[in-house]
């Protein structure tokens, strides 16, 4: 999957540019075809290194427009309010976030109200994986769909559950405490290898980060 | 890799000294000593060479670009053009040794003189005996060639945005070299990664009145002359098709975001990400901080910011990291006009 940014001077850009041309893969266009899939990221790095590595295994021939609003989180709702009033071609949304300290199925029903609560009219919510859902939205007369991922494994034994997660996981390391301190003492090297050993590996990758494959999926196989 | 250069009373610099990385950023007010330190930098290999612009030498384009009304010559290179009595002496640190170009007056001349060894040599006044690329007279243009095939150090390519006549002026000198190279073709197909537009390759063929120009053909065999595609697509084509004719050691730029959108600054982020990969090093000029991010920020473990300051001809600068510029800005401090506190 190709990736097209909405702002070549923001973070993202800069972040997932530096990491394809570092692993030397082709996932960014400058100018890309004309997309009706918008991927909106609710957290910043390693978030970036991720998606890039997904998009990197997905299907070459679909693009999608990559958005990080500047709120983080569940903030970022009220920018998806916004793209999905200006940009009205935009067929399908895909809204990543961390889990951080909720319970997922808190975290979910937050990202349902808060919607509501920017006027965003949802119906057809469908769970389609533990941390996916999909659901049709309705804003000022026009719907779409809305795939929410959430970042995290079940698996890992903290209170926070982010990206992270599924780097240490990635990596083999034993969970001890927060995997996102876990990931932040690793050396650049090391970090290195966990991204080489993802990109190397659809099956690795796959293995690790099934959510974010599963919700790219569903965001590639909207009807455009 | 040049890793320092020292300036003595070359242009606006009285003193100055810069470290260099990989990919150094210079960043600053006008009037800071940017430009002066590319140029220099320009100099250097050997002031006296043909380079792709025109019919010009390193030295002759720099005073073609300075000319104002009908003066001319090479006072201009003197801090103060202050050519009699002054001195002008760069130095730099490359590759364990240590390269030096003096610009002395004697007589009516300006001579060029390096400590490395040329094959041509000029007795000085004193008697002894010493390496001398050539003469430059202070206030004409014509100057006087020793040595201009000798390079003391790797080849340095100048780009700047007020150059472009010249450059395409140098292509159609030798349009038949560089179509034959496949330049022309890479070039136009990577600018079609920029723009809606499909180009196949650059040509240069009749206009009107049996007149020629220098086109971008598409894919769909229309023309379209390279002055009238935008001034930044036409820069990033010339720049590009510069680069791959000389292959230079070193990449200088001066304000390189002129004329660029977002779009074009990341394919430069990407060129200058290949080129050093190459070995090869680069030093670009900017008032952009979107084009410090960009740049920077696509080649991080190789760039340098270096916020430059000028003050009674002191340079002074100050090492950044993309992370600082954004943190600075984010409270409120623009690193391009608050350089008297952080320097």
């Amino acid at each position: 999957m190709k990736l097209t940014f909405t702002d070549l001077g923001g973070a993202a850009a800069i972040h997932i540019t530096r990491f394809s041309r570092r692993f030397g893969i082709s996932i960014v266009e400058r100018v890309g075809k004309p997309s009706r899939k918008m991927i909106v990221v609710g957290d910043g790095t390693p978030d970036y290194e991720v998606l890039a590595v997904v998009c990197h295994h997905m299907d070459g021939e679909h693009s999608a427009y990559l958005v990080k609003p500047e709120k983080t989180g569940l903030g970022a709702v009220d920018s998806l309010k916004l793209y999905a009033e200006t940009f009205k071609d935009i067929a399908a949304f895909l809204f990543l976030i961390d889990q951080e300290y909720d319970e997922l199925e808190e975290l979910f029903a937050k990202v349902e109200q808060k919607s509501r609560e920017v006027g965003m009219e949802l119906s057809a919510v469908n769970r389609v994986a533990r941390r996916v859902g999909v659901s049709e939205c309705r804003l000022g007369g026009r719907s779409f769909a809305l795939v929410v991922a959430v970042n995290g494994l079940d698996h890992i034994q903290s209170h926070r559950h982010t990206i992270e997660d599924h780097l240490v996981a990635a990596a083999g390391l034993a969970v001890d405490r927060d995997p996102k301190s876990i990931w932040m003492s690793l050396s650049s090297e090391e970090h290195r290898r966990v991204f080489e050993g993802l990109i190397k590996s659809p099956q690795h990758a796959n293995n690790h980060l099934p959510q974010q494959f599963q919700a790219l999926q569903l965001l590639m196989d909207h009807p455009e | 890799m040049i890793e320092r250069l020292l300036l003595e009373g070359f242009r606006g610099v009285k003193t100055g000294e810069i470290h260099l990385a990989p990919l150094t950023i210079l960043v600053g007010p006008n009037n800071s000593g940017k430009t002066s330190i590319l140029e220099a930098l320009f100099l250097l290999p050997n002031p006296l060479r043909k380079v792709p612009y025109g019919d010009h030498t390193a030295a002759s384009l720099l005073e073609h670009m300075h000319r104002t009304l009908d003066s001319a010559g090479y006072a201009f290179l003197f801090h103060n053009y202050d050519y009699t009595a002054g001195t002008t002496r760069l130095g730099c640190d490359a590759y364990g040794e240590h390269y030096t170009l003096e610009l002395a007056s004697w007589g009516k001349y300006i001579y060029l003189i390096t400590n490395a060894n040329l094959r041509s040599k000029t007795t000085w006044y004193d008697g002894k005996t010493v390496n001398c690329f050539g003469a430059l007279s202070p206030a004409e243009s014509g100057l006087s060639i020793h040595d201009d095939m000798t390079y003391i150090l790797g080849d340095s390519l100048l780009l700047n945005p007020r150059l472009t006549e010249e450059a395409i002026s140098y292509l159609r000198s030798n349009w038949v070299s560089i179509i034959n190279r496949g330049i022309t073709k890479k070039v136009a197909q990577e600018a079609s990664q920029l723009t809606y537009d499909a180009y196949e390759d650059l040509t240069i063929e009749p206009y009107l009145a049996g007149r020629y120009a220098v086109y971008a053909y598409m894919k769909d065999g229309r023309r379209v002359r390279l002055g009238d595609l935008g001034d930044g697509l036409q820069s990033y084509m010339v720049s590009r098709i510069l680069y791959e004719v000389s292959r230079p050691q070193l990449l200088l730029w001066d304000d390189v975001e002129a004329h660029f959108n977002p779009r074009i600054l990341h394919a430069v982020a990407l060129w200058i990400g290949d080129l050093l990969r190459e070995g090869r090093q680069a030093v670009v000029s900017t008032h952009s901080l979107e084009a410090v991010r960009i740049i920077a920020g696509v080649n991080e473990e190789h760039a340098k910011i270096q916020l430059t300051h000028l003050k009674d001809g002191q340079l002074k600068l100050r090492t950044l990291t993309v992370k600082e510029v954004e943190e600075l800005a984010k409270a409120g401090v623009d690193v391009r006009v608050g350089e008297q506190l952080l320097l």
